[in-house]
């Protein structure tokens, strides 16, 4: 294992060769480590799957000051847990790869925003982050270098929106989490308006892996197409849910469901790519390779990477109402095709479920899709109707049962 | 309440995400957010009181009931499949609440929250900061009763 160690004390961390990516790291310069960041082919983690090397490039390049990075904890998409496993089991290699981002960045000040329902994790961090202050890792002369560095634990307030990373910037600076319009990107403007790099923890604990090996040898991790190693949330109707690290593209869908201890009943469905903003898929999609390159091509997204396995006795209207439940609820309200479109699909939805579901219902929900994909402010919005339109892709027949 | 919330601020000095650090720890220390404490952080930081009420008011977990314990029923779809609105419904008929009210004596408030990120154990619940899952109707409920003594 590459990322999910056993690793949850610094001894521990230590003796797996802990914070020597750190110590190698701060004897480089900051352009040849975002150069071998960006070599390894590393793409985020959070869901977006943006070039990393890039991102740090770009904030790098900004010329205001000061910069800052955060780390993103902040993880809420329903069926993704993978984040808190990594922060229960591995939570010193998150923190390395954050001091040696900021380091390669040139950043003086982080923020760790880590989700309020993680809380007794996040005091586990607090006193991480303490310890390591207190052992020459964080603060004034790192490791007794000229490069100084804090951190900043930061507990979300229980709100979805706040993953996205502009939100995330309000949320930090004391606001409602309402997105920011993009452009500007974080990298030129994001926490008071200063250049700030935002990474998910997963991708912050590979950076450590780039340093230890060389972007070229971690390029040739897993597969061409998408290197590295990858975490998996598992859950739904399987039989051993958890979480699973494999190198991408090395397993298929299938597979991963296999070493999951494979379907609780019989196979159904499968949702992927992002908890509920992810695809509905059917058992076609059971073959194909677990990398960014294999979903972009048919069509899909990877996202966090997160497989939830529906079963035969799995109603998927009641499956997509459940969603749009979820979106209305989580919508930060800010830009009316969101606010108003995932309760019209709520509402919908549950005429629908109750089955007074007419064709026109079925052309308003299209058409209420089309309008929150165009002209949404934030990616809430514009993911909201991706469950349904894969739904309808691939189990149209079924769901049309019910339509009068 | 001025005294202990000058406390609270004085202990964020030093802090730049300071409003959520403040809020957090007003929640903690009277189990909710008294609107007078919301006047007097404004007053101390030096923002408007609507600035105050307009973060705090975003964010689900900060409530504006006094409840000695949040309950927090997933029912996220994962959880939902796994039957977490059996678990509301037992919950809701055991005190008489249901989501959003906390029961007379203020021992809980219920909030049916979407998914708290513990997928591989559904259906699951937070009370305050501790996680259970794996529920069954009859176990919630043997869980709250150790929060009733």
């Amino acid at each position: 294992m590459m990322l999910l160690k056993n690793a949850k004390t610094l001894d521990s961390y230590l003796s797996q060769k802990g914070f020597s990516s750190l110590e190698i790291a701060l004897k480089k310069k900051q352009n040849y480590l975002i150069s071998e960041v960006e070599r390894s082919g590393l793409v985020g983690r959070g869901g977006a799957a943006f070039p990393t090397g890039l991102k740090m490039k770009f904030t790098a390049a900004s010329t205001s000051t000061p910069k800052y990075i955060v780390a993103n904890a902040d993880e809420g998409e329903p069926g993704t847990f993978k984040d808190r496993v990594l922060m229960e089991k591995n939570p010193y290699q998150i923190l390395e790869g954050m001091i040696i981002s900021a380091y390669a960045i040139g950043a003086r000040k982080g923020f760790f925003y880590i989700r309020q329902e993680y809380r007794k994790l996040a005091k586990r961090i607090e006193e991480i982050i303490t310890e390591l202050y207190r052992e020459g890792y964080l603060g004034k002369n790192i490791l007794g270098t000229r490069f100084s560095f804090d951190i900043e634990l930061v507990i979300g307030g229980g709100a979805y929106i706040c993953g996205e990373e502009t939100a995330l910037i309000e949320s930090i600076e004391g606001k409602r989490g309402f997105p920011r319009m993009k452009p500007p990107y974080p990298a030129q403007s994001g926490l008071w308006n200063k250049p700030t790099l935002i990474n998910n923890v997963e991708t912050l604990a590979n950076i450590p892996l780039i340093v230890e090996l060389g972007g070229e040898n971690y390029r040739n991790l897993g597969s061409e197409l998408c290197p590295g190693p990858k975490l998996f949330s598992v859950s739904g109707f399987v039989n051993d849910a958890g979480v699973y690290e494999e190198m991408l593209g090395e397993l298929t869908v299938g597979e991963i469901i296999d070493y999951a201890g494979g379907v609780d009943g019989e196979f159904k469905a499968l949702m992927l790519g992002g908890g509920a903003a992810g695809y509905i898929l059917d058992k076609s999609f059971l073959d194909m390779p677990l990398c960014f390159y294999h979903a972009k091509e048919r069509g899909i997204s990877l996202g966090t990477g997160d497989i939830i396995v529906f079963n035969h006795n799995v109603d998927l209207w009641q499956v997509l109402l459940k969603i749009s439940q979820f979106f209305e609820h989580e919508s930060c309200g800010q830009c009316f095709p969101c606010r108003y479109g995932t309760k019209k699909m709520r509402e919908i939805m549950e005429k629908i479920v109750s089955g007074k579901g007419s064709k026109f219902d079925i052309e308003r929900l299209n058409r209420i899709s089309r309008a929150m994909k165009l002209a949404s402010l934030c990616p809430l919005g514009t993911s909201a109707p991706m469950a349904y339109e894969s739904a309808m892709e691939y189990f149209h027949d079924e769901l049309m049962e019910v339509i009068k | 309440m001025r005294e202990r919330v000058q406390d609270i601020i004085k202990s964020t000095r030093g802090k730049e995400a300071r409003v959520m650090a403040i809020l957090h720890s007003v929640q903690d220390e009277f189990g909710y957010i008294p609107k007078e404490a919301m006047e007097i952080i404004a007053e101390e930081i030096g923002i408007s009181k609507s600035e105050i009420y307009d973060t705090a008011s975003f964010y689900s977990f900060f409530t504006f009931k006094p409840a000695k314990h949040v309950i927090r029923v997933c029912n996220g779809f994962v959880c939902n499949l796994k039957g977490s609105e059996d678990i509301i419904k037992a919950i809701e008929e055991k005190y008489g609440i249901s989501n959003g009210e906390a029961t007379k004596d203020g021992l809980f408030l219920l909030q049916v929250v979407e998914c708290i990120g513990r997928c591989e154990g559904p259906p699951a619940m937070l009370v305050d900061d501790e996680s259970y899952g794996n529920l069954t109707p009859e176990k919630a409920l043997e869980i709250l009763r150790r929060y009733e003594e």
